[in-house]
């Protein structure tokens, strides 16, 4: 009987081809959502050079802000289980919405790709969103792409909510709300440390900055929004039409002095604007003392200027008896107090540089006895 | 017997520094106390910094 040798048979070949190289994001080496980490990996470069691009790319026309929302959107993180029915319609749904809005972006803004265009703040507000829900529940934004689609909504809708909130508060306290602003905040406060036993009301934080904040601002300013919003432009004819302050919330307040022959002697004249921009128009034959405070911006009396935050100006002058001299005190919460001569009253501030070739002067005052101001250029 | 359940330290701390907050703008805000931007940016600043440190330091104790 022959026997066979006991030989050992050869290890069957390996069923299973290796895996087919994937781009993932990366679940170990992110700082966001791993997409720059799972870049890296795919191309076999450090991920840190792959994030020094991203954010070249995001600084250079918003494309890196694009192109990582959407792979927070479409790429699965590594380890993810593979999409069932559910994911699969969440990830058409956010596909659909991500190519909805790239061409919503590129139709209604007119722009190109390159120049980030309208889809730079679309996407802008998506990554913000993603970064206050992480902030906001300490969750980094992992999962399928609907359950990130649905933390950027989310910390989308806070956005929204709390910039609401915070625009409401600043008119609210603007117009002589500040107390009940300022109690709601200390009623937020006081339920947060009674919660606090109770397992807590985080959520109760964000509202409560979002109104406390620019009521600190308004308040700090001291911006007034009483008197109107708009703009308010008033030319006396004579003297006796002359008030002896102008108010307006917020806005443009231009008052033309140019049409009054003001006699020798003083006049003033008291502007307040709770946020805008003041503007006196005088005679060039009328020296203009003036004093202001500005919560935060600016003072330009002719030639000189000053600006900054909680601003105090003040620029004395003295008239020859024979002229007459105009002193202006001026109450700005957020904004700018201009004094000039020329007539081209449809200058804003912020314009200013238009016509900075207009030598203006106070030359009618005999001299300067002093004067200050934040940041103040004399000129 | 079980110890008593600790409280919500972000809670506790962000209610605190809000009350605090809360009762100087109510001061501003009624003209007892005049407060310019220079002074009041920093207390604004102070209270939202104590709230994401309280957040940061519990972040994951809950």
């Amino acid at each position: 009987m022959n026997e066979t040798p006991d030989t050992p048979l050869p290890p069957p070949p390996d069923a299973t081809p290796p895996p087919a190289k994937r781009f993932e994001r990366s679940s170990s080496d992110r700082v966001i959502g791993g997409v720059c980490g799972g870049l890296g990996r795919y191309f076999r470069i450090v991920a840190t050079l792959v994030r020094i691009g991203m954010v070249a790319l995001a600084l250079l026309g918003g494309t890196g802000l694009i192109v990582y929302a959407a792979a927070l959107v479409l790429v699965p993180a590594d380890g993810e289980v593979p999409a069932g029915p559910t994911e699969s319609r969440d990830r058409a749904l956010a596909i659909g919405i991500a190519i909805s809005l790239t061409i919503a972006g590129v139709v209604f803004g007119g722009f190109g790709l390159g120049a980030g265009g309208a889809l730079f703040p679309i996407a802008g507000l998506c990554v913000a969103g993603l970064a206050v829900w992480w902030l906001v529940s300490g969750e980094r934004p992992a999962g399928g792409a609907g359950t990130i689609a649905r933390r950027a909504a989310l910390g989308v809708a806070l956005i929204v909510g709390c910039f609401a909130l915070a625009v409401g508060s600043f008119f609210a306290s603007g117009l002589g709300g500040g107390v009940v602003i300022a109690s709601l905040v200390i009623a937020a406060g006081a339920t947060l440390v009674v919660s606090a036993f109770a397992g807590g009301a985080r959520w109760l934080v964000l509202p409560a900055l979002a109104i406390a904040l620019p009521l600190a601002f308004v308040t700090a300013a001291g911006i007034d929004l009483d008197g109107g919003f708009g703009e308010k432009r008033v030319r006396p004819g004579s003297v006796a039409e002359i008030r002896e302050s102008y108010r307006l919330g917020m806005g443009e307040l231009v008052v033309d002095l140019r049409d009054v022959k003001l006699p020798a002697g003083d006049r003033r004249v008291k502007l307040g604007v709770g946020t805008g921009h003041a503007l006196v128009l005088v005679d060039e034959g009328v020296c203009v003392a003036s004093t202001a405070t500005v919560g935060v911006g600016g003072v330009f009396v002719f030639e000189r200027e000053g600006g900054g935050v909680d601003v105090d100006w003040s620029d004395e002058r003295r008239a020859p008896k024979s002229t007459p001299r105009l002193i202006v005190e001026g109450d700005i919460g957020l904004g700018v107090l201009e004094v000039r001569h020329d007539g081209e009253v449809d200058h804003g501030p912020g314009r200013r540089s238009d016509r900075e070739h207009v030598a203006e002067s106070n030359d009618a005052c005999a001299t300067r006895t002093a004067s200050r101001g934040s940041g103040a250029s004399a000129g | 017997m079980r110890p008593p359940a600790s409280p919500d330290r972000l809670s506790l701390i962000a209610g605190l520094v809000l009350v605090v907050l809360g009762t100087v703008l109510l001061l501003c805000s009624r003209g007892t106390l005049q407060m310019s931007i220079g002074a009041m940016a920093p207390i604004a600043f102070a209270a939202v910094g104590a709230i994401l440190l309280a957040s940061g330091l519990t972040r994951g104790a809950r």
